[in-house]
């Protein structure tokens, strides 16, 4: 018996036209997410900034004027590091189940899992690049002028995109076994902010802690941008590695665990 | 001398998983244990069998949407689609907007979607509403469209899943013969069905699928009245 073979299809031809595909589906399904979500509301694309002004707010009141914080400029330095954990938490939250509901359509028809994760990412970027022009605008009309620093911010905007990734697709990658993990993972992203250094600066913290905190690519991500949007200073090179390192490793770790499971996903009821 | 083989299939068994089930022994359930057929290219296979039997679990196999837990298959380098109407719709895009998700999913590349949306739009024939987003449609107009994208989609394999078509009565008469003419063509296809008259109209061979096994193959004629006197027990 011969088993038929085309032979103008190599194995690596096939590869690439697989990446060509999962490609064009996470940007259609980006750009109709996006779409459709500025539809659902009567503000539309405007919510996008209003959302995380929101809860500015609500965390500037209570921490100005209930724990009489005083840093200076301590509304930018709030926004900063809210705008980034809100990439983070959002990311990672609709991320964990998003393999979990693509249960249906994974019955009909082959494509590579890490669609489903990496589609949630992309849309979440998207906000986020918006909101981090949004803070810039912010700085400046704050009166703190822009420096030659602010070439390091794409540096940065990849780290967290990297780290906030990895992490993302690891939770995908694990929730259609385990349901439960998601309320976990609520608790977790809860307990993170106040690892993270939103309300705080690391830096002013006991030696031996910051080495600690800084473990938490997130933290490091808050920080190392304040010290650009604030200070006007380059980040710290080592921090910065660490992190890269960590945000790679996971990112690799999952994308393997995904593409392990990617045709066991759809036999999981 | 045989002709090409597109899919082998020995001995392939699916065993599907409960998760977060509490007892958990007796969370195994097999779908699947000891099919083994093959399909040579051209040719177009009939599945039949009770319900449960394993059939859709068996076409999902054949997709590549899933692996086997035992057994081997061997498939030819070709492509393979599911007739799946409407896979990855979102409803609050627009019919067009959908056409270039659901294309994408079902494998069309993305200059063959450029270059055919015309032709599905106009097979769809649902008129303004190919604008309006695809939550506003009745059911017959999401059919029109899922059937439309499947039919431009040209994959070497063709796996039909019950129905031929769907859709309000006028557009499945047209749609059914569209189909048969393409099942007709030099395409490898593999029909699940119930309906008899279906695979005695369009299937050069068929298998029987009983509780998870494969029936060593007969004649289509002997096929249809086992089946036929299975369903009466």
């Amino acid at each position: 018996m011969n088993v038929l073979s085309d032979n103008s299809k190599t194995s690596a031809g096939s590869k690439g036209k697989a990446i060509s595909k999962l490609y064009n589906l996470v940007l259609f399904r980006t750009i109709g997410e996006l779409k459709s979500e500025s539809t659902r509301t009567y503000a539309g694309y405007l919510w996008w900034i209003f959302e995380p002004l929101l809860s500015l707010g609500v965390y500037y009141v209570a921490f100005k004027y209930i724990f009489h914080r005083d840093t200076e400029n301590f509304a930018i330095f709030l926004f900063i590091g809210i705008v980034i954990y809100r990439f983070f938490s959002g990311t990672v939250t609709r991320g964990a189940s998003s393999i979990m509901e693509g249960h249906g359509l994974m019955q009909l028809v082959y494509f590579h899992k890490s669609l489903f994760p990496l589609s949630v990412i992309m849309v979440n970027l998207v906000k986020f690049l918006i909101t981090i022009f949004l803070v810039i605008v912010i700085v400046t009309l704050c009166g703190i002028m822009p420096t030659w620093t602010y070439l390091a911010l794409p540096v940065l905007i990849v780290l967290a995109l990297l780290v906030v990734a990895g992490i993302s697709i690891i939770c995908a990658a694990i929730t259609p076994f385990f349901p439960d993990f998601r309320l976990f993972l609520n608790t977790i992203i809860y307990l993170m902010i106040f690892l993270s250094g939103v309300f705080y600066d690391i830096g002013t913290l006991p030696p031996k802690a910051q080495t600690l905190l800084r473990l938490n690519p997130i933290a490091v991500v808050i920080e190392q941008t304040r010290l650009i949007l604030l200070h006007g200073q380059w980040p710290n090179f080592q921090h910065l590695l660490l992190a890269s390192a960590q945000g790679v490793l996971l990112l690799i770790i999952g994308l393997l665990l995904v593409h392990k499971f990617n045709r066991y996903y759809p036999k999981i009821s | 001398m045989m002709k090409d083989i597109v899919f082998d299939l020995n001995n392939v068994g699916i065993c599907y998983r409960k998760v977060a089930s509490i007892r958990w022994k007796n969370n195994k359930f097999w779908a699947l244990h000891g099919v083994s057929f093959s399909v040579h290219r051209g040719e177009t296979v009939g599945i039949i069998g009770r319900n449960g039997a394993g059939k859709s679990t068996l076409l999902k196999i054949l997709a590549d949407i899933i692996k086997p837990d035992t057994g081997t298959i061997t498939r030819a380098k070709i492509s393979v689609m599911m007739q799946s109407l409407g896979a990855g719709f979102d409803p609050r895009l627009t019919g067009k907007q959908n056409i270039f998700l659901s294309a994408l999913m079902l494998g069309m590349d993305k200059n063959r979607i450029y270059f055919n949306v015309d032709d599905i739009i106009a097979l769809a024939d649902i008129g303004a509403f190919i604008n309006e987003p695809i939550r506003n449609y009745s059911i017959g107009m999401r059919a029109r469209l899922g059937f439309s994208i499947a039919y431009y989609i040209d994959a070497d394999v063709m796996l039909i899943d019950e129905a031929l078509a769907t859709g309000d009565h006028e557009f499945k008469i047209k749609a059914t013969e569209l189909i048969k003419e393409k099942i007709k063509s030099d395409h490898t296809v593999v029909i699940v069905t119930h309906a008899i008259n279906i695979v005695r109209e369009l299937c050069d061979r068929v298998i029987v699928i009983e509780e998870g096994r494969s029936l060593p193959e007969v004649s289509l004629e002997e096929s249809i009245e086992h089946y036929m006197n299975m369903k009466k027990k």
